[in-house]
């Protein structure tokens, strides 16, 4: 009995080719989203239009055969909320993915630590203040008030958070979620009491916190997508530390993971992208809740795959729910993704409670 | 001095413990261990006694209150994490299994301190998950999802984890734990294999009696805080220094073919259920 074992490939991962394809695709779906979305729209420019002025912008083909307005709807409308719906999802997928391997918590999201109070209150702050504040400093930054307060009141929300949970045994993930909570809850309650105050301003502050991407341009952009595309690089290069992560933390630790300092810049970097995407749009629902649990389920649990992933088809879903959230008449993206997500969240729900029988 | 002659594990006055909400526990108190390289040693003890506290103390991941310790002639304060897990590899009481891994991918995390590549397996991680997986008898596990193995299976997987950190030093907190009786007999003898084909320095806590005698080439035992040898020389257990430890009757005797074996009496038997009314038939 001496045969020659057969030589057997190990999956020690996710194999090139697979990668290949899920990412290939993932760039695919983008493209073609965000094309439809630079095409379709409600303002009377028409996809052969808009094709011409992309041609004619990006590559110097063509000649200019449209209305100046055309070239504006298409340049300083369209494109910002198409970069801009990439940008946030991919922020919001990626954070999310971090988030429910860090905390090992299946309803965990990008908002769980008390990002999305803390820009909440922030830019309800904001949005109060007297006029003349916010267009001084504005102007001299470039960016609006209402960015600027969510923004810092989000990461400053989470450094709290941060604080409140850690003990002499470091800092337990049931402390993080309680604390997330419980600052959340506040948050809230800071949020709910300045609307009542709020006045003639209440729809301002209504439309923020449902979430829109109508206040993505150019210049917001290019502060958001550096602070969103360096934590997205940190975090990938962090993937055999989140992988770790899976098997819990005492595995984690035998495997030479240094706990304490992981969880902080796994939930700074996650943070900060979910700043800075909240910033951007307000606080957008389900995408970083839903995308990880969907990707995980199709691709399995491996972060040098789903990392990628997440940033891709994210960025593809938010693009999506914006434009259906503008041809559906300017309805908030927030509500788009909520619509859609929590049904197919509970449909994604049913389906493994079937699969698995416990 | 040679490496050969270097302990692999040395500790002198030893003290460690937990601050909780109840105030201060201190559950090592004064231990002095030294395990050479390639040593086998079974710790007893009652539960509660700190054998896990122990191992987590050698693992580097519970720092000591007081004493010294020496890993491989080195101190353990100056061991960082990422070394430390290239030496010790630890397979703790419960570790989760993450659902949708295949039990080759959950072996290759053992890998990670071995990183050399930003992204993706080099051909050394290859040759070892596979050794791994040879060497804890789960070869034919590979392409399984874990979700599907049972508890024997789930064992062999995560000592293939442990081994492919390829480590010096094997730590094994009730390894035995929720096996079957001819499990806890495969792994054993599984065990006493391993540690001379990979010249492993094995710590291992268990229960039996009769496994520790097995398998080990010490047996200590530890209580109230400290540890002291568990009988008569190395591998033979005091049934009156284990009846003291448990605080349970601990019955000796000799097997047909001559083995010495230890049991302890059964309480039925010496009438504690005496007075109950007898069973219902039904």
């Amino acid at each position: 009995m001496s045969a020659t074992p057969a030589v057997r490939q190990l999956v020690l991962g996710p194999s090139i080719g697979r990668t290949t394809i899920v990412l290939t695709a993932g760039a695919v779906v983008l493209l073609a989203v965000s094309l439809a979305a630079a095409a379709l729209g409600t303002a009377g420019v028409g996809p052969a239009e808009a094709a011409g002025i992309l041609a004619y912008r990006l590559f110097g083909i063509g000649s200019v055969s449209w209305p100046s307005s055309s070239e504006t709807i298409l340049w300083e409308l369209r494109l910002p909320r198409i970069v801009g719906g990439m940008v946030v999802g991919a922020g919001l997928a990626c954070a999310g993915t971090v988030f429910q391997a860090l905390l090992r918590n299946p309803l965990a999201d990008p908002y769980i630590i008390g990002t999305a109070a803390g820009a909440s209150f922030g830019a309800v702050s904001a949005l109060l203040l007297p006029a003349i504040l916010p267009l001084a400093i504005g102007a001299w930054l470039g960016i609006g008030l209402v960015q600027l307060f969510a923004f810092v009141g989000a990461l400053t929300t989470v450094a709290v958070v941060f604080t409140v949970a850690h003990g002499r045994s470091g800092t337990p993930v049931i402390a993080l979620l309680l604390a997330g909570y419980a600052i959340s809850s506040l948050l809230a309650a800071g949020v709910a009491l300045l609307m009542f105050l709020s006045g003639d301003r209440l729809t301002a502050v209504v439309a923020w916190l449902l979430g829109s991407l109508a206040g993505a341009s150019w210049p917001r952009l290019a502060i958001a997508a550096p602070l969103i595309i360096v934590s997205f690089t940190l975090l990938l290069l962090r993937w055999r530390r989140l992988n770790a992560l899976l098997l819990g933390e005492q595995a984690a630790a035998h495997l030479g993971v240094d706990l304490e300092r992981e969880k902080r810049i796994l939930a700074g970097l996650g943070a900060l992208a979910t700043s800075a995407g909240v910033a951007i749009s307000g606080t957008i629902g389900f995408v970083g809740l839903v995308v990880p649990h969907l990707l995980r389920l199709a691709f399995g649990p491996d972060h040098r795959l789903l990392l990628p992933a997440s940033m891709l088809y994210g960025a593809a879903l938010l693009v999506l729910a914006d434009l259906g959230a503008r041809l559906a008449g300017g309805i908030p993206v927030g509500v788009v993704t909520a619509l859609i997500g929590a049904p197919f969240f509970l449909w994604l729900l049913r389906r493994s409670l079937v699969a698995h029988g416990r | 001095m040679a490496a050969d002659h270097v302990p692999a594990i040395r500790l002198r006055g030893v003290a460690a413990g937990y601050r909780g909400a109840a105030g201060d526990r201190s559950v090592l108190d004064g231990v002095d261990l030294d395990v050479s390289a390639g040593e086998l040693v079974v710790l007893l003890g009652p539960n509660g006694s700190g054998k896990t506290t122990l191992l987590r103390v050698v693992a580097g991941v519970l720092p000591p209150r007081a004493g010294q310790i020496e890993l491989f002639g080195r101190a353990l304060a100056g061991w960082s994490r990422h070394d430390l897990a290239r030496s010790v590899a630890v397979l703790p009481q419960t570790t989760e299994l993450p659902d949708g891994f295949r039990v080759s991918e959950v072996v290759n995390l053992g890998r990670i301190p071995h990183a050399t590549r930003a992204f993706g397996a080099d051909a050394d991680d290859e040759r070892a998950v596979a050794a791994a997986l040879r060497d804890a008898d789960a070869e034919e596990l590979a392409a399984r999802p874990v979700r599907e193995l049972s508890g024997g299976e789930r064992q062999r997987v995560l000592l293939a984890l442990a081994l492919a950190q390829e480590p010096r030093l094997l730590l094994l907190d009730e390894p035995t734990l929720h096996l079957d009786l001819s499990h806890q007999l495969g792994l054993v003898q599984l065990l006493r294999r391993l540690r001379v084909a990979r010249r492993l320095t094995v710590i291992a806590v268990l229960h039996d009696l009769n496994l520790a005698a097995g398998l080990a080439d010490r047996v200590l035992l530890l209580r109230d805080g400290r540890l002291g040898p568990a009988g008569r020389g190395d591998r033979v257990i005091d049934p009156e220094l284990a009846r003291s430890a448990f605080g349970v009757t601990i019955e000796e005797a000799i097997t047909p073919d001559g083995r010495r074996v230890l049991a302890p009496a059964m309480p039925v038997r010496t009438g504690l259920l005496q007075d109950l009314p007898p069973a219902d038939p039904s």
